[in-house]
């Protein structure tokens, strides 16, 4: 039939123009690109090559003021000491305050999400999710920091690439990450007093809090955050897990992968986990009151252990949700006098 | 208009000698108006100022920074989307003598979108391939529209409802590979909206290739065209291959809309609109109503983007909403409107 | 000029017309008969190499029409179907498609083709309406722009379905004089009709078809003395003079 012949002749030429202009067009384009385009596949051990690499204040060949690798393995070297900064993340903007330094530009999270208050001076960039980068251009600015798992940072870096912005990706998680963050920003600004108080304060309080209960069994639990998307069990790689984790807990979704796609009813009453912890993005009072009034009414959830004996906890998301930054040991603090009340008056 | 009542711009653009006059407006718009463009943003850039920076191209200037990085880039991937998505919608209308017809409506969109997002998720080193992916699966859907319509009749009504199953079943499918794999490197949110934010001349280097190849193709074949809307019967009568030739003009629409939806996301409503509104101006010759299209698409999503980035700045709306804010009213007007379906009498 | 050996012909594999074999002689009218659904269009289409048939071969001055390009074909017979698309263009540009054939690429018209087109649209009587919109014309006129196109297609061969269809009766009337002003320019007209009385009076051949099989070709007085129009369609026919006795007409009528 002529038509699936012409079909087939047409696909031919465009397979083969666009190979031969994708070879072309790979040749030219810069590694900052091509790097983009790989999987996210982050290495957690990151934390291990930054301490390894050139922390150096001085280098004596180039006179560079401050280098070091970041999270997607890029050698970001910083000539002077930066001081007009961007945050693409609210959280980071926390954390480089927290290090003593100044912003000129935030996106919006830093006000709907963290709730930090502000000076008039610093501009709105734009969302986490949608910055706008002529607004970024436009502040001049000699740092921004950037989160590798959205796609938009990804794109902004090879403009700023092309435009000599240094800047810097950071993949927070866990509490070793903001450390290892921290280290790397009081670093930069030169405080390394707020690395103490901030960071291995923290860590000490964290640190007392994991002794005292080394030798407990921790109790069966469930971790469920909510979104208006839809419910999903937690496990491996989500802040509050590994916060129950180290406090010895054992996650039901640790044994039955399925529940972190799919919340199957008859596996959690088959588990009936000890406790059930819960992070919603609901604010008020109300909101998170209604949720618990229609577990407590639902028949199935209220013949879990965990609703009768009133241990089902909605958790503040300030907490366990946003990274809370030098506020981890509270979260620590708040999840052990749940787990312990005895240990932890 | 009411204060000329001598001139009207129908008859100044329809005049005896085609267009010509119609044409030659509606280049100098475009002119100014990518003049225009690319001096408003988050901040005013004046022309003098666009062209100083141009020619210096000092990279250390935030003025060149924004004119090369963000708004050259936008600007040229608006009218490249804007052009290619109306001359498609006009061939789509024309071919299927059906002014409903659109590349959203017909599956081109939904096509073009599924076999991106099949790529991005299992192949995603090879997002060059996206365009031609795109493409591909674009031409698919349409494929599949058309013969299902034929099938059923070749009514107007069998092409849209078609086209609309068809859509929905793609759509799901897409659905389906977001959930599963939502580390999908592209944006699921602002990619089904469709947006140019963070696009640079890399990215469109590919699809702007094809693009004019096939606009090029598509002006040189409008005669055809006009040949071809005289009906099945009286085309084949004068000697022209009917089915290979539609067949081929089709395949242009589809290369047309997968391309830019393959770096635009899946804008709807031009490939609608403007048709409708070129041919109020130039009437039905293709040998005008094309370029026409072209520039009229590419002028309508100019104006759309600097909507999108000037309204809430810092803020950016994607152009795809304010897009369907103007074109879904438009819509109904056109349903409202029109007696039958059929775009000739 | 066009000659059909054993051809069948049908849709989704149906033969509609079986074994036709009849050749249409130059300078020639020939009306083509029957009732609905007898196969007068298929034949026509078959005839005029828009339909493939399944079997038998159709010959143009001779050449099988397979060999022939699409292009080629196209000057040599035009086809207006009964119904169309009426594209929203003027006179002058339907007409100027008629030159399509002819045109090279780019399609720009040369100064040969502006001029049979100007003479075609003269012919029919149309200059006044040269710059109107077809969707503006009345139906004769609309019908008279189709055939000007067809003349400026100047083929020798012309074939019309149904071309007076949805006409008021004096603009059939000034349809069927028009195609014997063509038969007069020397072209070769194949047509069907529905109406049996025009088909009988304005034709040289007739050819009446039932069941995809031709029953009868020949010159209308001949076709109406064989009565096989009666048997077939269960009506009665009369032979009447008009016009002072000096041209003949046939009537029909219920039995």
């Amino acid at each position: 039939m002529p038509k699936r012949r012409t079909f087939i002749a047409v696909l031919l030429i465009f397979l083969v123009a666009q190979l031969l202009s994708a070879c072309v067009a790979k040749s030219t384009v810069s590694s900052v690109d091509t790097q983009n385009q790989v999987e996210k596949e982050v290495e957690k051990e990151v934390e291990k090559e930054v301490n390894t690499n050139e922390e150096s204040k001085e280098d004596n060949e180039n006179n560079v003021y401050y280098s070091f690798v970041d999270a997607l393995e890029n050698t970001v070297v910083l000539e002077e000491e930066p001081s007009r900064v961007v945050s693409l993340v609210g959280s980071y903007a926390e954390t480089w305050l927290l290090a003593g330094g100044e912003l000129i530009g935030v996106t919006n999270d830093v006000i709907t999400e963290r709730k930090l208050d502000l000076s008039e001076d610093i501009q709105i960039v734009g969302t986490i999710k949608d910055p706008n980068l002529e607004v970024i251009l436009d502040l001049s600015p000699d740092f921004v920091l950037l989160s590798p798992d959205i796609e938009s940072h990804v794109k902004a870096a090879s403009t700023l690439e092309k435009a000599n912005i240094p800047h810097g990706f950071f993949k927070v998680e866990h509490f070793e990450d903001y450390l290892n963050m921290l280290d790397i920003c009081t670093d930069i600004t030169g405080n390394k007093e707020l690395y103490d108080k901030n960071g291995l304060q923290v860590q000490k309080q964290i640190d007392e809090i994991l002794a005292k209960v080394e030798n407990e069994k921790g109790p069966d639990i469930l971790f469920i955050r909510a979104m208006s998307r839809g419910a999903k069990a937690k496990y491996d790689d989500n802040m509050a897990c590994k916060i129950l984790e180290d406090l010895g807990t054992i996650n039901i979704a640790a044994k039955h992968e399925s529940l972190l796609e799919d919340l199957s009813m008859e596996l959690i009453i088959q588990e009936d986990p000890e406790y059930i912890f819960v992070v919603t993005m609901g604010d008020s009072e109300k909101a998170i009151n209604a949720l618990k009034e229609g577990i407590e009414k639902d028949p199935a959830w209220s013949s879990l252990t965990a609703v009768k004996n009133d241990n089902y906890i909605v958790l503040p998301k300030e907490l366990f949700h946003y990274k809370p930054n030098a506020r981890w040991g509270e979260s620590y603090e708040y999840m052990a006098k749940i787990l312990y009340p005895e240990i932890f008056q | 208009m009411s204060i000329w009542p001598k001139f009207s711009i129908r008859k100044f653009f329809n005049k005896n000698s085609g267009s010509y006059n119609g044409l030659v407006i509606a280049l100098l718009l475009i002119l100014l108006i990518i003049a225009a463009v690319v001096s408003i943003g988050s901040s005013k850039i004046p022309v003098r100022e666009i062209i100083t920076a141009l020619y210096h191209r000092d990279i250390n200037s935030k003025t060149y920074q924004i004119i090369n990085f963000v708004r050259i880039p936008r600007t040229v991937a608006a009218i490249l989307a804007g052009c290619s998505l109306s001359v498609s919608g006009a061939i789509l209308q024309s071919v299927l003598n059906n002014s409903l017809a659109s590349p959203n409506i017909i599956g081109v969109n939904s096509g073009a979108g599924f076999l991106t997002v099949l790529i991005s998720a299992f192949f995603p080193a090879s997002l060059y391939f996206a365009p031609l992916a795109a493409f591909i699966g674009g031409l698919m859907a349409v494929l599949i529209v058309f013969l299902i319509a034929q099938k059923t009749g070749a009514s107007r009504m069998s092409l849209v409802l078609s086209g609309i199953a068809v859509s929905s079943f793609i759509g799901a499918m897409t659905d389906t590979v977001l959930t599963l794999n939502p580390d999908s490197a592209i944006d699921r949110a602002v990619f089904l909206i469709g947006g140019f934010s963070g696009v640079t001349m890399e990215r469109i280097a590919i699809p702007a290739g094809f693009i004019v190849l096939a606009l090029l193709i598509v002006l040189v074949l409008s005669y055809d065209m006009n040949v071809l809307a005289l009906g099945d019967e009286t085309a084949k009568s004068l000697g022209l291959t009917v089915g290979r030739l539609r067949f081929l003009f089709l395949g242009l629409a589809a290369l047309l809309a997968g391309s830019a939806i393959s770096f635009a996301g899946l804008l709807g409503f031009v490939g609608l609109i403007v048709p409708h509104a070129s041919r109020f101006l130039v009437g039905y010759d293709n040998r005008f109503l094309i370029p026409v299209c072209a520039l009229l698409g590419s002028i309508f999503t100019l104006c759309c983007d600097v909507l999108a980035r000037v309204l809430f700045a810092p803020f950016e709306i994607p152009v795809g909403i304010i897009m369907s804010f103007l074109g879904g009213p438009f819509f109904i007007y056109l349903l409202i409107k029109r007696k039958k379906g059929k775009l000739y009498g | 000029m066009v000659r059909l050996n054993k051809v069948s012909a049908g849709y989704n594999k149906i033969e509609v017309i079986k074994n036709i074999n009849i050749s249409f002689e130059k300078g020639t009218i020939t009306t083509i008969i029957g009732k609905n659904g007898c196969g007068k269009t298929t034949l026509l289409k078959t005839a005029s190499n828009l339909l493939e048939p399944f079997r038998g071969e159709i010959l143009i001055k001779g050449k099988n029409i397979v060999d022939l390009s699409r292009k080629d074909v196209a000057k040599e017979l035009s086809f207006l179907p009964q119904l169309r698309d009426t594209p929203n263009i003027t006179v002058y540009n339907l007409v100027m498609h008629g030159r399509f054939p002819y045109l090279g690429f780019p399609r720009i018209p040369q100064k040969e083709d502006k001029l049979i087109v100007e003479s075609a649209i003269e012919s029919m009587g149309l200059q006044e309406y040269v710059e109107k919109n077809i969707c503006e014309l009345s139906g004769g006129q609309r019908q008279r722009a189709y055939i000007a196109m067809v003349l400026a297609q100047d083929t020798d061969i012309i074939f019309l379905d149904e071309p007076t269809t949805f006409l008021d009766i004096n603009h059939q009337f000034e349809i069927l004089e028009i195609v014997k002003q063509l038969k007069d320019m020397g072209k070769t007209i194949v047509m069907v009709l529905h109406d049996l009385s025009s088909a009988l009076s304005y034709s040289d051949r007739i050819c009446l078809i039932d069941n995809g099989e031709i029953v009868i070709y020949d010159t209308p007085q001949a076709v109406y003395e064989s009565k096989e129009i009666n048997r077939i369609f269960g009506v009665s026919s009369q032979q009447v003079l008009v016009k002072d006795n000096s041209l003949k007409q046939y009537v029909f009528y219920a039995c």
